[in-house]
């Protein structure tokens, strides 16, 4: 019991950390939202408007009151979940920005990392079992070269090939303007026609991960005593490798993998960057750079929670799983 | 940085300090003999030997200053640039051999910066326990869940100077975490172990005891948790880079692309631009992950090849 | 297990794609105009355009005083009183057909005949009076502070609205004119109009009316009963989200997916114009100065005569050849764009004010000015000290920071210690406007409205001690005869006097030399003549490529 009310306090703490720095972090910034709109606007090479960035400071409104009673108020105001309006969106609110970037992330993210988790195992399983053949190898070998190609390279490649060259899949984006987004039938073929490049270009690092974890640890549990010891009682090789080796062996990658659920949000800045996404990793960078405060704090806060929510179900489904752990925690 | 995640077996613990005091009964550097030994890691070592050759050497190697913006722009390999130049002008193929001392200086040095962070805390935390460790541990479970990838973002684009310093700083301070982590869970068990027990009933201080007595005990993990810094760094620089919110004004092979990216390499039909600092980039990672697994068979006996 | 195999022969089809593309390049068919130039009815079928604004992932949104934000229907749904063509700077009748200064402070304007809403209901003075009123009301929606000058507004018949300022009100004419107009039987029903989007069929006076919009394009369609209907001979306009921006949107160019757009593309002549030299073209007109701001409120940049050496100590050709790829021209030290100001330079002006290269030069008047080299070749100060001083440029502007490298070469031969730092934009902005700096870049000018464009850079009132913002002086330029000038202007009624205000204002830019401007910002603008053919350009500036409805109303169908 301890152990899960460490867990929970450990959550809670690392909430209020995060939210805390999401309050703190435009506050220490130099240069006014205002300013950097107007600047944006212009381009680089326009002289700016005092009036025009009078008129936007006003539209977008001041905090009151000094920093304590800000920091209530927006304490107060994320319990309520209201985030605010977005400075790049005016006046839409930030809700409803991350309402509309959500779906995409959580589509092309979430079914990429199931396909590379699944496949990744299972080649992992495969080397491991394998282990020092010419397919343990190939997989080894051959995931490790194509797990240090620098991800964006291969995205910008697989454009330039895919796209620009042959003109099969489109440079980017979510959809075309010629389909409207809704249930029809032209809108979704057209949208996984523009899923195809960023898909595939997580699909060729994404397992690669997955495929080295499961291989090292079944090497490790094949090579256990009870392991051995089913061997030497004479059961099948491959019966060994699945029930001794395998299944424990999977164990680490499920949990890690419920963390990499969690972490879907963070991780998708550049692939959604590249091929221009409407997802929120885009929204992010955009966030950033414009000095959309309200939209950065939340989606931050979004990405962060992601985070503890998936690493607080792995560690209970860990302390489930094996006793051990309590145990050493509680001592 | 989307290289692959840090899944590491559970409980590796025992393996790994069977393989130290193997190393230690050898009397030779023993993790240098079992890197050696290793196929895969040997070219690795080699790999990276070329690489680090290419960057001390770079203004004998390099044909022209990498700034030289004195050529026709946006043409493609030729005789005289071999790689083509940029769309302002400049020697891709001196910038990629200068690129190479950006990348192994910042794999060094934030490498270095976050091994070390990380080694003093997990220390600390792991042998004081106590409060001491309550405190030490919160922050490192905060800053391994915290997402790296946006807080990077975050605090490289509202640094008030860029440059390459801030990059590095930018990296150690997001990723020593998880080698902290493994760290404090390995003194753990060792400061348990009867001959520190010994030495701390031979009145030696505690420093004494870490830096004489714990720290010869942790070389593989250090090692392995500095292999995974500087890859980690040199993705992290290139990825940053390509985003725009590195230093324009040092020439890294993640700039490279960056300037490739907007520079229309793409359009303009000249393809070494894009394609020559994604090569040399996979390459040197490509060292380091193989010497990887050399030093995961450090930790992990069971990984080893004989 | 065919991965690594197949990421083998994607390199092989990549290296074989790209020799293939270094060789021929690909072919430069038009991308979507399948159909013929012109349509049954003799018109332009439909336009693509490029991005339409509103972030990456825009929301309806034709709040035409959103500047932030709204998206780029707003210009071609909404109209001014008069709009300037703002390549020379001359008004144009539109919703008003005629003004008359009543008296300094007396502004009457009268509105044209027959113009209609777009739902029908018919346009009239109380609409005007409306709107002045709205945004005096709403400061946040006063995008042109024309309420810091106005005392009132009123419809003083059906067709005739008067306007009241509080002082002599000429200098604001350009403002008071940029208003876009809004119905009020619409705008009074908003409980807040601030945050009042408008996104349902947004009701306008302009020649066209949105007719569909999704984030990723924004369509807009001709407005039969437009006031010049006739002048309107595109049926379509379609906007295109600008994707990836950068590289992709460059080859969406060089592909023919966009009738027009304006976008920098490296090597505008090879990846654009070549294709089809024909029917793809550019033109670049000049925009605002791209000045060297000195700190003047530092030795030696507060002695004039240091500052009058400097001006011949850049290679300004090179900064526009290298720096800027020829696209833009030198700047004159007169602070006006010119040609297209150039009605408002003084005569006896040599070269319009644009000032050679002259290294020789600038060393000489240094040395003469007491700025002498010592034997190591270091130039020193009137103390005796080596100089040293540093150049700050935005790191993620590229082509600024390769004009701060020409800059900061050319100081260096002329035996100054310069380094150059590269901060981000918000800390660059921040240090410029609290004037933490020695040497920097500003933009300045290039409005249609000469009060703008000499007191924002130059008027006292604009500085503010260092360590504190300055609204827009940063060079901190403190002087009571230009804020004599500066008044003159603002409080001028005739173009003579204006005139005159703005000849003793270039003058104090050539004779004092509070900045050094080096450049003209271009504005970027591509076009093809397939379909269309009346756009602005060199030969025919009749107006800035950013006018918009000056621009579709000058367009024919290719071939008529």
């Amino acid at each position: 019991m301890r152990y899960f009310l460490r867990r929970a306090g450990f959550f809670l703490a690392t909430l209020w950390a995060a939210i805390t720095l999401n309050f703190l972090i435009p506050r220490l910034q130099p240069g006014d939202p205002a300013e950097a709109i107007v600047s944006r606007l212009g381009g680089q090479s326009q002289a700016i408007d005092p009036a025009q960035v009078e008129s936007i400071r006003k539209m977008l409104g001041t905090p009151d009151g000094n920093l304590l009673t800000q920091y209530g108020d927006y304490l107060a105001a994320v319990a309520r979940g209201d985030f605010g309006i977005s400075y790049t969106y005016f006046p839409y609110s930030v809700t409803h920005m991350i309402g509309q970037g959500l779906p995409w992330t959580l589509i092309l993210v979430g079914v990429t990392q199931v396909v590379s988790f699944v496949a990744g195992t299972l080649l992992g399983a495969w080397a491991a079992y394998r282990r020092n053949s010419r397919v343990d190898s190939v997989i080894t070998l051959g995931s490790t070269f194509v797990g240090t190609l620098p991800f964006f390279w291969l995205a910008l490649v697989l454009i330039y090939v895919f796209a620009i060259t042959l003109n099969w899949f489109p440079t980017g984006g979510g959809y075309g303007g010629g389909s409207d987004p809704g249930w029809n039938w032209l809108f979704f073929s057209d949208a996984f026609q523009h899923s195809i490049l960023p898909a595939v270009s997580l699909l060729i690092v994404g397992p690669i991960g997955w495929i080295i974890g499961m291989r090292n640890n079944m090497v490790q549990t094949l090579g256990e005593d009870y392991a051995r010891l089913a061997r030497a009682k004479g059961l099948p090789r491959r019966r060994v490798a699945l029930t001794y080796g395998a299944r424990i062996a999977v164990l680490p990658n499920v949990t890690g993998f419920a963390i990499a659920l969690g972490g879907i949000l963070g991780g998708t800045v550049l692939v959604e960057s590249i091929f221009n996404y409407p997802g929120l990793g885009r929204m992010m960078l955009e966030a950033v750079s414009n000095r959309d405060y309200p939209l950065m704090q939340a989606l931050f806060l979004f990405i962060t929670v992601g985070v503890l929510i998936a690493n607080l179900l792995a560690d209970l489904l860990y302390g489930v799983l094996d006793p051990r752990v309590r145990r050493e925690e509680a001592g | 940085m989307t290289t692959s995640l840090p899944i590491q077996p559970v409980d590796t613990e025992q393996a790994e300090v069977a393989a130290v005091e193997a190393a230690r009964a050898t009397k030779v550097p023993g993790w240098f003999v079992i890197l050696w030994r290793n196929r895969k890691c040997r070219i690795g070592l080699v790999m990276l030997a070329v690489f680090v050759f290419v960057a001390l050497l770079a203004p004998v190697l390099a044909p022209y200053a990498p700034r030289d913006n004195s050529f026709t722009a946006s043409v493609g390999p030729n005789g005289s640039n071999w790689l083509g130049t940029t769309a302002q002008g400049e020697d891709v193929l001196s910038q990629l051999v200068y690129g190479a001392r950006t990348s192994l200086l910042v794999g060094l040095a934030a490498g270095t910066l976050s091994t070390v962070i990380g080694l003093a805390v997990g220390l600390t935390a792991g042998y004081l326990r106590g409060l001491v460790d309550e405190v030490l541990s919160f922050f490192i479970n905060l800053a391994l869940v915290v997402p790296v990838l946006p807080l990077m973002i975050t605090l490289a684009a509202y640094a008030p100077v860029k440059g390459l310093w801030l990059i590095i700083f930018v990296i150690s301070i997001t990723g020593w975490a998880y080698g902290a982590r493994l760290k404090r869970s390995q003194i753990i068990t060792l400061r348990t172990r009867d001959y520190i027990t010994a030495a701390k009933f031979a009145g030696d201080s505690t420093a004494r005891i870490i830096v004489r007595e714990i720290l010869p005990n942790m070389t593989s993990l250090v090692v392995v948790g500095f292999m995974g810094a500087c890859l980690g760094a040199i993705g992290g620089e290139a990825g940053l880079a390509f985003l725009g919110l590195g230093d324009p004004t040092t020439t890294s092979w993640g700039t490279m692309l960056n300037q490739a990216n907007t520079g229309g390499a793409m359009l303009t039909g000249q393809w070494a631009w894009l394609i020559a600092p994604g090569v040399a980039f996979a390459g040197l990672m490509t060292a380091l992950t193989l010497i990887n697994f050399g030093v995961d068979a450090l930790s992990n006996p069971h990984l080893r090849e004989d | 297990m065919n991965r690594p195999s197949f990421l083998r022969t994607a390199i092989v089809a990549l290296a074989t794609t790209c020799t293939l593309v270094a060789c021929t390049g690909t072919s430069g068919t038009n991308g979507s105009g399948g159909s013929g130039p012109a349509a049954a009815n003799g018109m332009v079928n439909f336009l693509d355009y490029g991005d339409f604004g509103g972030g990456t992932a825009p929301q309806a949104n034709y709040n035409p005083y959103l500047e932030a934000t709204r998206l780029g229907a707003v210009d071609y749904v909404f109209e001014k009183l008069m709009l300037y063509d703002n390549f020379s700077c001359t008004p144009k009748p539109w919703l008003a057909t005629e003004y008359k200064w009543t008296d300094p402070k007396t502004l009457t304007f009268k509105l044209r005949d027959g113009v209609k809403w777009n739902d029908g209901k018919p346009f009239t003075s109380k609409d005007v009076a409306f709107t002045f009123d709205l945004l005096h009301k709403h400061s946040a929606l006063d995008t042109q502070g024309v309420w810091r000058y106005l005392s009132a507004v009123e419809a003083t018949d059906a067709s005739t609205v008067t306007l009241k300022f509080k002082d002599p009100g000429a200098s604001t004419f350009t403002l008071i004119t940029n208003v876009y107009i809004v119905p009020e039987h619409i705008w009074s029903q908003q409980a807040d109009p601030v945050k009042f989007v408008n996104a349902q069929n947004p009701v306008g006076t302009g020649p066209m009316k949105v007719k569909s919009f999704n984030p990723q394009q924004l369509t807009i369609e001709r407005n039969p009963d437009y006031w010049q209907a006739s002048k309107v001979q595109v049926q379509e306009i379609r906007f295109h989200k600008a994707d990836a921006g950068g590289a992709v949107e460059q080859l969406k160019l060089s592909r023919g997916e966009y009738d027009t757009n304006a976008m920098f593309v490296p090597d505008i002549k090879k990846a654009f114009v070549d294709r089809d030299p024909k029917i793809n073209h550019y033109w670049y007109p000049p925009g605002g100065s791209i000045s060297v701001y000195l700190n003047l409120t530092k030795a030696p940049f507060s002695d004039v005569e240091f500052r009058k050496a400097l001006t011949t100590a850049f290679n300004r050709d090179e900064i526009v050849t290298k720096s800027q790829l020829g696209y833009v021209e030198k700047a004159s030290q007169t602070g006006l764009v010119v040609p297209g100001q150039e009605k408002w330079l003084p005569a006896d002006l040599q070269d319009q004010g644009r000032i050679s290269y002259d290294a020789g030069k600038a060393d000489a008047a240094l040395t003469a000015a007491g700025y002498k080299k010592d034997a190591q070749g270091k130039r020193l100060g009137k103390d005796g000290k080596p100089l040293k001083f540093t150049f700050k440029v935005p790191g993620s502007y590229v082509d600024w920071v390769s004009a701060a490298q020409i800059i900061v070469k050319d100081l260096k031969s002329l035996g100054f210690d310069v380094a150059m730092e590269t901060p981000n934009p918000p800390t660059y902005e921040s240090d410029r406007a609290v004037g933490r700096y020695d040497l920097l870049f500003g933009v300045h000018g290039g409005s249609c409205n000469m009060f703008r464009n000499f007191s924002e850079p130059l008027g006292s009132d604009q500085s503010a001690p260092i360590g504190q913002k300055a609204a827009s002086n940063f060079v901190r330029w403190n002087d009571p005869a230009t804020d004599k000038l500066l008044d003159q202007l603002r409080l001028a009624t005739s173009d003579e006097e204006q005139k005159q205000a703005v000849a003793g204002l270039t003058k104090v830019m050539v004779d004092q030399v509070p900045m050094i401007p080096l450049w003209y910002g271009a504005k970027w603008f591509q076009y093809q003549t397939d379909k269309a053919v009346g756009w602005p350009d060199e030969k025919n500036p009749y107006a800035a490529p950013t006018d918009n409805l000056l621009v579709l109303t000058n367009l024919k169908p290719a071939g008529s």
